[in-house]
């Protein structure tokens, strides 16, 4: 498990490892983050275009 | 003794409305009769206290009620009538008092234990109950959003937990303003006084758009309005749009279930949350409080995630445990079953258009995007099991989680770890590490025993993910994450990662101890 490039294959290496502590090369643990931070971008952008686009279309009624 | 403080037994819906009505007439020279159709909350709140045991009332007269002085100052001092300033307030107990006893032996007798609440009766007839607050012990359920409250009665001191409620004065507001008292009114301890009388609400939602007369407000508030009314109490509101407006139908059950998904981290949270439901004609404003619960529901409220193989996985989202919100609703009465979809009632859940829940100020992410990053992570450590694990066993193992999002206080979370049987190094972890004053947390429960946290809390926690509610939406804002050998398959041990660095995939630590956690909140 030498390329770990997901932080499935990190807790799984973690999990097998035979010390407590397992820890990946800091290169590498930037490289999990990155392409995880792209994901996660990437899916918050849907939730906000689709709230804004639900603000756009709301009509203004009276609330009593 | 003086007949301001004075107590009758009342057990039943009858003999409760007949000391109110009293009560009533001799502050407004009115009968009920005169305005029957405002009695609605009054009659539901003596129901459900009567329901509840209430077997005695004591009549309090004379209170200066600071909503109602509010009020009185801002529209009632300028009628031309006489209009009385001060309130007479009713509280209750499971208790008779016993003929021999005097008002206040009887008083010093009782104890929070046996303190139900009062109800603020206003000098005016056509929205008689003001600023009440009932225990939440009262009603079968889950009351998330409710305080502990000091009453005080004759120089003793009860202490009510409950969700304050009140009746819409639409002299000076409706119910879009009654909803934002009663939210401003549940957090104010919480959250540092911040709360406003209903003229204040009034004053502050109008003050940059006025669509109408202030006062009277007879014509209430539109969202906007609303909105900065909440914002000027100090808070965050969060306007999430859920259904559609004049749509006759209302949202169908597939609607409705992504809309509870939604609805339901805030209400976790023990967040007051502002449903605004589309009738006919306008909109109208009740505020969701807590929920019942179904431990054995027939269907479940899915969470698709990610496909691997070409098959889809899914978790159970917790919301499938919650048939029904509990709301107060200022037209009918406080802790109110809102049902998903009777044609027999007024208010059903399927007429909810848009939410607001009442954020802290300093949580920047919302609970549709907190959820988002869990779920990314969540499907990065999928496609890293995947290597060494079937996807058939995945798709099993995702399906037997329920997972629940909510805000958590870190003193509360700290508390928790201190107090709940876990691994060492797990728990030293969680009371000392930095944490941002809350943490939106993703918990993964076990399903078969998440059901039964209706009775007592079951350990049924085997992972969690801490989220940085105040992050800027990317990997950085996850804390930490914990897994249990129990979940997911593929794992010997159980582990938990925690930012290092600004990394979160730098250093992952053995839990060996991984049996389920009872949860932070049952």
């Amino acid at each position: 498990m030498a390329d770990i490039s997901n932080l499935g294959l990190f807790v799984l290496a973690t999990s097998q490892s035979k010390s407590k502590i397992y820890e990946t090369p800091v290169e590498q643990a930037q490289a999990i983050q990155n392409n995880l931070s792209q994901k996660i971008s990437h899916r918050i952008e849907d939730i906000r275009t689709t709230q804004r686009r639900a603000e756009e279309e709301s009509p203004a009624i009276t609330i009593f | 003794m003086p007949d301001r403080l004075k107590t009758f037994n009342a057990a039943s819906l009858n003999e409760i409305l007949e000391v109110s009505y009293i009560a009533l007439k001799e502050m407004t020279a009115r009968p009920p009769e005169d305005a029957p159709a405002t009695q609605a909350t009054l009659v539901s709140s003596c129901e459900t206290l009567s329901i509840a045991g209430s077997q005695s009332v004591i009549v309090q007269k004379r209170v200066h009620d600071p909503d109602y002085m509010a009020e009185y100052s801002a529209y009632y001092s300028r009628q031309y009538v006489d209009i009385g300033r001060l309130c007479t307030r009713l509280h209750f107990f499971n208790v008779k008092k016993d003929d021999a006893q005097t008002d206040l032996e009887f008083i010093d007798s009782m104890g929070s234990e046996n303190y139900l609440g009062f109800i603020t009766l206003r000098p005016i007839i056509n929205c008689p109950v003001g600023a009440s607050i009932l225990s939440k012990s009262i009603v079968k359920g889950f009351i998330r959003s409710a305080d502990d409250f000091p009453v005080h009665v004759a120089g003793k001191e009860f202490i009510v937990s409950g969700t304050p409620f009140m009746q819409q004065d639409n002299a000076v507001g409706a119910c879009a303003q009654a909803s934002i008292w009663m939210s401003l009114r549940t957090l104010r301890r919480r959250e540092g006084d911040r709360a406003h009388d209903p003229a204040q609400i009034t004053d502050a939602a109008t003050r940059y758009a006025i669509s109408g007369r202030i006062k009277p407000n007879r014509e209430g508030l539109q969202q906007h309005q609303m909105v900065e009314a909440i914002r000027s109490a100090g808070y965050s509101p969060h306007p999430i749009y859920v259904g559609k407006w004049g749509d006759p139908n209302g949202m169908d059950q597939g609607q409705a279930n992504d809309a509870m998904r939604k609805i339901h981290p805030y209400v976790e949270s023990e967040i007051p949350v502002i449903l605004i439901l589309s009738l006919s004609p306008g909109g109208h404003a009740v505020v969701a409080i807590g929920h019942t619960w179904n431990s054995t529901p027939q269907g479940s409220n899915l969470i698709e995630f990610i496909q691997l193989g070409g098959k889809q996985l899914s978790f159970v989202h917790t919301a499938s445990w919650i048939p029904e919100l509990i709301i107060n609703n200022d037209n009918s009465g406080p802790y109110l079953v809102l049902p998903f979809n009777d044609p027999n009632v007024s208010y059903s859940f399927n007429q909810v258009v848009s939410v607001i829940p009442l954020l802290p100020s300093d949580v920047f992410m919302s609970g549709e995007e907190a959820l988002g990053v869990g779920l990314e992570l969540l499907e990065d450590l999928f496609i890293g099991f995947n290597s060494i694990v079937d996807v058939d066993q995945l798709v099993k193992a995702t399906s037997n989680i329920a997972i629940r999002l909510l805000i958590v206080e870190k003193r509360k979370l700290r508390q928790w770890a201190a107090t709940t049987e876990m691994d060492p190094e797990l728990k030293t972890r969680i009371r000392t590490m930095y944490l941002p004053r809350r943490v939106w947390i993703l918990e993964l429960h076990l399903k078969d025993n998440y059901g039964s946290n209706d009775t007592a809390p079951v350990a049924s926690l085997v992972g969690f993910i801490l989220i940085d509610p105040t992050g800027d939406v990317t990997t950085n804002s996850v804390v930490m994450f914990y897994l249990s050998a129990q979940f997911p398959p593929g794992l010997t041990v159980g582990m938990m990662a925690v930012k290092e660095q600004g990394l979160i995939g730098r250093r992952g630590i053995q839990i060996v101890n991984s049996a389920p956690l009872m949860p932070i909140r049952a």
